[in-house]
């Protein structure tokens, strides 16, 4: 059906730019995870500064009718429960970088997170994202990777990646999203393994600029 | 000098008298605490293991007192282990013969044996659980290894010990590592509560636990396991080696594997009840033959007041 030129306008105009109304897309939930684990060299100050950043960058950007819970992981798995996530989006700051330290020490189960989020969005509605900030040094896990990669395909779930430390294992990041529907985004740490804030403001970006491009109906 | 000859195995534990199997030893040892047993390896003047020789062969001498010994055995043990794999800098170039030797290891792996693999660098990781399964261990090889760090090698070891202390039976720790303690801090993995002052009284105070080290570190830059590694081996009864870095790491694996099922188990009971050190000695009347086993235990018991050495590690 051919639409008037005034009605096109209007359309592209509201369905471009971030925080833009986007009429008539599939529902979306996201589980972000945040790799807190001491590999990823942050002190607690800057890893506060990466939890506020992905919930800033990403989930305040999501369109109102859109889900998102913020976890965190190390040797732990530590995940909000939906209700907590909507009326305390930032609660995973006390959950995950106050009080003992010592989980954060390693390993670093990223596996695991990535399973757990993804069996957390299997009965979800819509499109269902996984999308994590990583160094990629998974340890501990007590799933495979390819069992994983597995799960996240019966469960309809994709999954997105936001490499902190070039190189190390970007390799097997980029092959793990992209085998599950995501790709691999660069929001690397500085070369003094400061948090570098513009590069991964840009990368959220990015990924929210993917997510659009994938899942807009 | 060989490997094995380098290697010393010692042990000491808690164990009661009466009927006793390898297997179910350790339910019996918790139970009776006023009885010990020294996990002891035999080896003749040419270090080879002497293995499936008679109660008759053995003495104990507890403080200097000869006392009777009350459980014995001879029979092939299984194996509880940790390896850990010293992940820092320094071993970055020994990452594929650390992944190759752990292989041959898992292969050899036999019935009863459980094993857990570990890292430290950057963290300390341990693998998901002690288990028998190749198949998850090898995963675990190929997917859970980063080289990179500083080597919080007390770290590693104290987290290898508290991952064994709820397990049954003797319980093994094998550090691969260039042999120096570094923790700097910061946004990085912090030193160990204590450092080694403590990890060395938990070791001591558990008799069950056996640690070894093996030096991976490059003799042509001096770099060799410290005094401090191989005292803590010593204390538990352990054993240590510095390895050349054309050395079959596989090979050493291997034979630790062999000495510690050849280990003999020897049971006495203590002639003291205060919770403190005392020095233990085995005997074997085998000419030319040496026993390698831990030379203290701490006895059952309260220690007296104003003592903080702790009697039981568990």
């Amino acid at each position: 059906m051919r639409l008037p030129m005034a009605v096109a306008l209007f359309l592209s105009q509201i369905t471009s730019g971030p925080g833009a109304l986007e009429p008539s897309r599939t529902d979306w939930t996201l589980v972000v995870l945040v790799d807190v684990s001491i590999s990823m060299h942050l002190e607690p100050r800057e890893a506060t500064a990466v939890l506020a950043a992905v919930h800033d960058g990403l989930v305040a950007r999501l369109a109102p009718q859109d889900r998102a819970r913020i976890g965190a992981f190390a040797s732990e798995i530590r995940l909000p429960s939906p209700d907590r996530a909507r009326d305390d989006p930032m609660s995973i700051l006390r959950d995950s970088l106050t009080g003992d330290a010592e989980w954060r020490y390693g390993p670093s189960r990223l596996w695991d997170a990535v399973d757990m989020a993804s069996a957390a969005l299997a009965a979800e509605p819509g499109a269902r994202f996984v999308v994590v900030v990583s160094d990629g040094q998974a340890a501990g896990n007590e799933l495979s990777r390819a069992q994983v990669a597995r799960n996240l395909q019966d469960r309809g779930v994709s999954l997105w990646v936001i490499s902190v430390i070039p190189g190390i294992a970007d390799d097997q990041l980029r092959a793990f999203a992209s085998a599950n529907g995501g790709r691999l985004f660069k929001g690397y740490l500085d070369h003094h393994h400061d948090l570098d804030k513009t590069a991964l403001a840009d990368a959220l970006t990015a990924v929210l600029e993917a997510l659009r491009a994938g899942w807009n109906d | 000098m060989t490997a094995s000859r380098l290697i010393a195995i010692v042990g000491a534990a808690t164990v009661a008298a009466g009927w006793w199997s390898p297997l179910e030893s350790q339910a019996v040892f918790r139970a009776d605490t006023s009885a010990v047993a020294l996990y002891a390896t035999v080896r003749d003047r040419d270090g080879r293991l002497i293995p499936d020789l008679p109660r008759e062969a053995f003495e104990v001498l507890d403080d200097g007192v000869r006392v009777p010994i009350t459980v014995f055995s001879n029979a092939p043990q299984p194996i509880t282990a940790v390896v850990m794999a010293d992940m820092s800098g320094s071993a970055w170039t020994d990452l594929l013969r650390i992944q190759g030797s752990l292989r041959h290891f898992i292969q050899d792996l036999r019935s009863g044996d459980r094993l857990r693999i570990g890292t430290f660098g950057q963290e300390v990781s341990l693998s998901h659980a002690l288990t028998d399964d190749r198949a998850t261990l090898e995963r675990v090889v190929a997917e859970e290894m980063w080289p990179g760090g500083p080597t919080p090698l007390w770290r590693a070891i104290d987290a290898a010990v508290r991952s064994l202390q709820p397990e049954p039976g003797r319980q093994v720790v094998v550090a691969l590592t260039d042999g120096v303690d570094y923790s700097p801090g910061g946004a990085r993995l912090p030193p160990l509560p204590g450092g080694l002052s403590a990890l060395r009284r938990r070791a001591e105070a558990n008799p069950h636990l056996l640690i070894y080290a093996i030096g991976l570190g490059d003799p042509r830059r001096r770099q060799r396991l410290s005094g401090n590694v191989v005292s803590l081996a010593r204390v538990t009864g352990g054993g240590h080696i510095n390895l050349a870095p054309d050395a079959d790491l596989g090979k050493v694996l291997a034979e630790v594997g062999e000495e510690l099922r050849r280990q003999y188990v020897v049971g006495f009971v203590s002639r003291h009840d205060d919770g403190k050190v005392h020095r233990v000695k085995l005997e074997v009347s085998v000419r030319g033959a040496t026993v390698r086993t831990r030379e203290s235990y701490v006895s059952p018991g309260r220690p007296p007041a104003g003592h903080t050495q702790t009697a039981r590690g568990r």
